[in-house]
């Protein structure tokens, strides 16, 4: 079952007279339980294009289809509902909330759906277990190592039961034993649960691990690469 | 002295000044004099009054007690304090005056106060804000929540003041508060050098109620200011 879908996606920033085309014409098929990286230099147009899929960016010109539903014509406020039901993302700064505990950094987004207190406790803690943090329930992020914090950001993402998690440069600011303990919690959770995983990154122990590897440069998609 | 009796006859006497007094207003001192009731009793050959003063227990008093007075007594002129001394009710005027710039002032800088405290935790906080919206915190939901912050910060201030402004009432409305520096400007409309502030408890009713008021008004830029945030921008912000 496919569940991104783009056609002929493009981005145009216009900055005064300068016109930068950051991803030009992208048709990208996306389905259940894939473990994909988008791959490419810096100002490839990786981070644009994941910002498009998850509605974090107007679209110039193409569409972006999610589960079948075009995300196209939502306004901003049907956009973040839309995110809130449907994306999980996990971003390069980890982004957790600095006042609140690991638990309570989970269970926000649960909160914000409108989840009964006992089922986001369980959940919660159900997955600080599964990324190996059972012992930091009510630890703040300052407490935490980089490596753990993107692991919080990770069980915040998949606490909404959401159909695909975004991530963007996830590793980006972690050490390589961090990282190879972030890609293997991903792996196994992309392989039991058949979460699907998108990453923009650059970062070859990522590109290693991936099952699909999407190479975009200059804003189009130049090789797709399944293994 | 000289002054007339009752069938407007020139009446004289001559007294000794066994002490000169000082109220709190010149002008009062200045144009009476104190003499024995039976002196005065002696001279005039009768024993009428012609004045009697009333001291009321507190000032909202006055206006039911000058009207209940002025029916009873149609033959005799009832003045209040404020026909008495129209200086003081003046210069009471003015206080009332001055007080209500002085609060339009202070609630100005309460509301430039509270909106520049929460542009600042807006912009502090852009990124937490971006990455809220970004995985679904609703427009409605971040306004509440900068209108929340706002509320709670001055549900802590306000308090706060109106205790501290409290206890210096109550300490000053015992020790007084001496004004002797300005004390002859002071005097010459009635006022004395040592000034007993009161407040009445309904005056921190209605303070409180402004508060609430223009904290409500003042969250309303830092939440627009909030809501106008890109998520994407907000997110690479270091």
């Amino acid at each position: 079952m496919e569940i991104i879908k783009t056609k002929n996606l493009s981005k145009l920033y216009k900055n005064n007279e300068l016109e930068v085309l950051a991803v030009d014409g992208v048709s990208l098929s996306i389905r259940q339980g894939e473990f994909t990286a988008i791959v490419g230099p810096s100002g490839s147009g990786k981070t644009t294009l994941l910002n498009m899929i998850g509605g974090l960016d107007a679209i110039s010109d193409g569409s972006v289809e999610i589960a079948g539903t075009n995300i196209n014509s939502m306004n901003e406020n049907e956009l973040i509902d839309f995110r809130l039901k449907n994306i999980g993302f996990v971003f390069q700064a980890y982004n957790l909330i600095p006042v609140l505990t690991a638990k309570e950094n989970v269970e926000f987004i649960m909160l914000l759906q409108g989840i009964s207190p006992e089922e986001r406790k369980k959940r919660s803690e159900e997955l600080l277990t599964q990324v190996g943090l059972e012992d930091k329930f009510n630890v703040r992020p300052n407490q935490l190592s980089g490596g753990q914090q993107q692991r919080v950001a990770v069980a915040r993402a998949l606490a909404s039961r959401p159909r695909f998690i975004l991530a963007d440069e996830p590793t980006a600011n972690l050490d390589s034993q961090s990282t190879s303990k972030l890609l293997d919690i991903m792996a196994e959770m992309n392989k039991k649960e058949n979460i699907t995983f998108l990453f923009s990154t650059h970062d070859q122990r990522v590109i290693d691990k991936a099952r699909r590897i999407v190479t975009i440069e200059d804003g189009k998609i130049i090789s797709d690469e399944v293994r | 002295m000289t002054f007339q009796d009752q069938e407007n006859n020139i009446i004289s006497g001559a007294f000794r000044v066994c002490g000169i007094f000082k109220t709190q207003y010149t002008k009062y001192d200045e144009n009476h004099v104190f003499i024995q009731n039976k002196d005065l009793h002696r001279l005039l050959k009768t024993e009428s009054y012609h004045q009697a003063a009333l001291l009321s227990h507190s000032l909202e008093d006055v206006d039911e007690t000058t009207h209940s007075l002025e029916s009873k007594l149609k033959n005799y002129d009832v003045k209040d304090w404020k026909r008495i001394s129209p200086e003081l009710a003046y210069a009471d005027e003015v206080m009332e005056t001055w007080l209500f710039l002085i609060m339009i002032i202070i609630m100005l800088a309460l509301i430039f106060g509270i909106i520049n405290t929460m542009l600042m935790a807006v912009f502090e906080r852009r990124k937490e804000l971006g990455m809220l919206m970004a995985i679904g915190m609703n427009k409605s939901k971040v306004f509440m929540l900068i209108l929340t912050e706002t509320l709670l910060l001055s549900l802590v201030g306000a308090p706060s003041g109106m205790l501290l402004g409290a206890l210096t009432i109550k300490i000053t409305s015992q020790t007084g508060i001496d004004l002797s520096v300005v004390g002859d400007g002071l005097q010459s409309v009635g006022l004395g050098n040592i000034i007993y502030p009161v407040i009445d408890p309904w005056f921190y009713a209605f303070i409180s109620i402004l508060v609430f008021v223009f904290t409500l008004i003042s969250a309303i830029y830092p939440s627009k200011k909030a809501l106008k945030l890109k998520p994407t921008e907000a997110i690479r912000t270091l």
